[in-house]
């Protein structure tokens, strides 16, 4: 779809994205909302809506097992969405595509089966710096089961990885790295590619966490060729509690299940049971139907539009409330505050306000933003700071969305009445 | 927006009883991990037994640091077993606001961390009337408390 710029009233820059806010019902009842909460989730177009009632009011049947006609039709809606999936991210085969709950699911899955299988006393995992919670803890839990070792690699004052220091770190000791594609925190978007050039070119696997990437920039598994990948559909216009992990098929093959239940075997003995074939192996138990329905309708949604266009909405957004926000005397802004690095992602603080209480003003306005950790303590740590407020753009978010994000942190200077 | 009223901006940028007391015989930390406030409340006794001077360090939110400051000043003349009873109603009062749900982990951060610091000196929360626990002093997760420092 290519973008028609025009400008409102006000004379800010409306895309058709912009226009896209009607795709949205939330903005029917709440027309004023500035929603820029969009890392933590996104919100929910019609058309996702409609497919997980669609299943729920019309063929809520378990998949894989009935032979009857509407269990067959929840089943293709199931394995389509896969299909749907395998497509988006161009992964080799279906057979590479897991549904899990989330991104979260999918790296515990990673971390206890084939960290548990491969790593062992003296073996390295290096993570970054900025790591998620849900990219870290995970690798402590294994560190317990197996006296592996965690190392970080770190990051400059603005938040970009330093890619001298992962070369340094890659050793024979080093099993696998696992970092985030873009930073939930700072935004940043790490040079991923470059950094699984290194590791494979030492043999090392490595696990991309995509969370905040897959509803962003397009992905390609051909072109990326990580081992691992995990992303969350909720926070790409998809429902809560849907989730991918994907694996090379190579990899899956030798990794053990680490939930049993149905659908996940193929032959089921008192002693021994056998496993079913990739993907279903590792997906116990009645998955989540209307949730992956759900994710595939989202899926279509976003490449209507097109992940390029979106990427490109996204800087173009990031760089003027940079822009903006920059003019607002006290404001100081985190990350590398350069689009070509930095998704729509902008954590800032306000001088002698804390960020909890700016997002509370910022809520009076209407205006829902982020303020906290981030789920990234060891980031804070790093950078020195218990906290930040951030404002994370998507799709329906334009340039008026950021005016009325600066009015709102004007307002909260006023009411503390600091002069800077 | 009535919660930033001028007494809370005030006490935030003005605090009083911001400071240690060395000699005081409680000390605790306390801490809202996910929002980042990290508090350290000191309370002097004197010989009979009431609270002589109490004081606090440490940084926060304009609520959690008004509760604060506001709290240090309140426990004067006041007995432990005066103050282990003292919830959320109290707090709302001293701010003069009815603190929100999202809110009311913030004002209370100082008045639990007071009261963590007595009942780790030994003082006894009574039970309350109703025969259920008070919801207030059902411990913060432990992790609140591991946190020492304070910037
Ligand atoms: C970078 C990153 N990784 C992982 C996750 C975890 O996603 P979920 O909570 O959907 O499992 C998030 C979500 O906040 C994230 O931002």
């Amino acid at each position: 779809m290519k973008i028609r710029i025009q400008h409102d009233k006000h004379g800010f820059r409306m895309t058709n994205h912009t226009m896209n806010k009607k795709d949205f019902p939330i903005f029917k009842k709440n027309p004023g909302l500035v929603y820029l909460d969009n890392a933590a989730t996104s919100l929910k177009p019609k058309c996702v809506i409609d497919a997980v009632n669609d299943y729920f009011s019309n063929y809520s049947a378990n998949v894989h097992r009935g032979i009857y006609d509407l269990s067959a039709k929840a089943t293709s809606s199931y394995e389509g969405s896969r299909e749907t999936v395998r497509e988006f991210i161009n992964a080799a085969s279906t057979k590479e595509v897991i549904f899990t709950h989330g991104a979260t699911e999918a790296i515990n899955m990673v971390a206890l089966s084939w960290g548990v299988q491969n790593l062992k006393s003296g073996d390295e995992v290096i993570l970054t710096i900025s790591e998620h919670h849900s990219n870290l803890v995970p690798w402590q839990l294994v560190a317990k089961k197996t006296n592996c070792a965690i190392r970080f690699v770190d990051i400059d004052d603005n938040g970009v990885l330093n890619l001298a220091q992962l070369s340094k770190l890659l050793s024979r000791r080093t099993k696998i790295v696992a970092l985030p594609h873009v930073s939930n925190a700072l935004g940043t978007i790490n040079p991923i590619k470059t950094m699984i050039q290194k590791a494979h070119a030492v043999g090392i696997k490595v696990l991309v966490d995509a969370a905040q990437s897959a509803p962003h920039l397009p992905i390609d598994m051909q072109q990326l060729d990580c081992d691992f990948l995990a992303f969350s559909g909720h926070k790409m216009c998809g429902p809560t509690g849907i989730g991918v992990l994907y694996a090379k098929e190579r990899i899956l093959e030798n990794m053990q299940p680490i939930f049993g239940g149905g659908d996940m075997i193929s032959e089921v003995y008192t002693t021994h049971s056998k496993w079913n074939s990739l993907p279903w192996k590792f997906e116990a138990g009645t998955p989540a139907i209307a949730e992956a329905i759900g994710l595939g309708e989202a899926i279509k949604y976003l490449k209507k539009i097109g992940m390029d266009e979106i990427k490109k909405h996204d800087a173009e957004l990031l760089e003027f409330a940079i822009k903006r926000l920059q003019k607002i005397p006290g404001v100081k802004l985190f990350g590398p505050l350069d689009p070509k690095i930095q998704s729509g992602i902008l954590s800032f603080n306000i001088d002698g306000i804390h960020p909890h209480d700016v997002a509370e003003i910022l809520n009076g306005e209407n205006i829902a933003v982020r303020a906290g950790h981030h789920c990234c303590m060891p980031l804070m740590q790093r950078l020195e700071i218990s906290a930040t407020v951030r404002a994370s753009f998507y799709l329906y978010n334009d340039e008026r969305d950021v005016e009325k994000l600066a009015h709102g942190i004007k307002k909260a200077i006023e009411i503390f009445n600091f002069s800077h | 927006m009535n919660l930033y009223r001028d007494l809370i901006i005030d006490l935030y940028k003005n605090s009083l009883n911001k400071r240690q007391i060395k000699n005081a015989e409680i000390k605790a930390s306390g801490a809202n991990v996910t929002c980042g406030d990290h508090l350290r409340i000191y309370l002097k006794l004197n010989k009979k037994g009431l609270a002589e001077d109490a004081s606090f360090e440490g940084d926060g939110c304009a609520i959690s640091i008004a509760s604060a400051s506001l709290l240090t000043e309140e426990v004067k003349g006041k007995t432990p077993a005066q103050v282990l009873k003292w919830g959320p109603k109290k707090i709302n009062k001293l701010l003069g606001t009815e603190l929100s749900p999202t809110r009311v982990k913030c004002g209370l951060l100082a008045l639990e961390t007071l009261q963590k610091g007595l009942c780790d000196n030994g003082y006894v929360k009574e039970k309350s009337t109703s025969g259920m626990p008070n919801s207030h002093l059902t411990p913060l997760p432990k992790w609140c408390y591991n946190s020492t420092k304070i910037r």
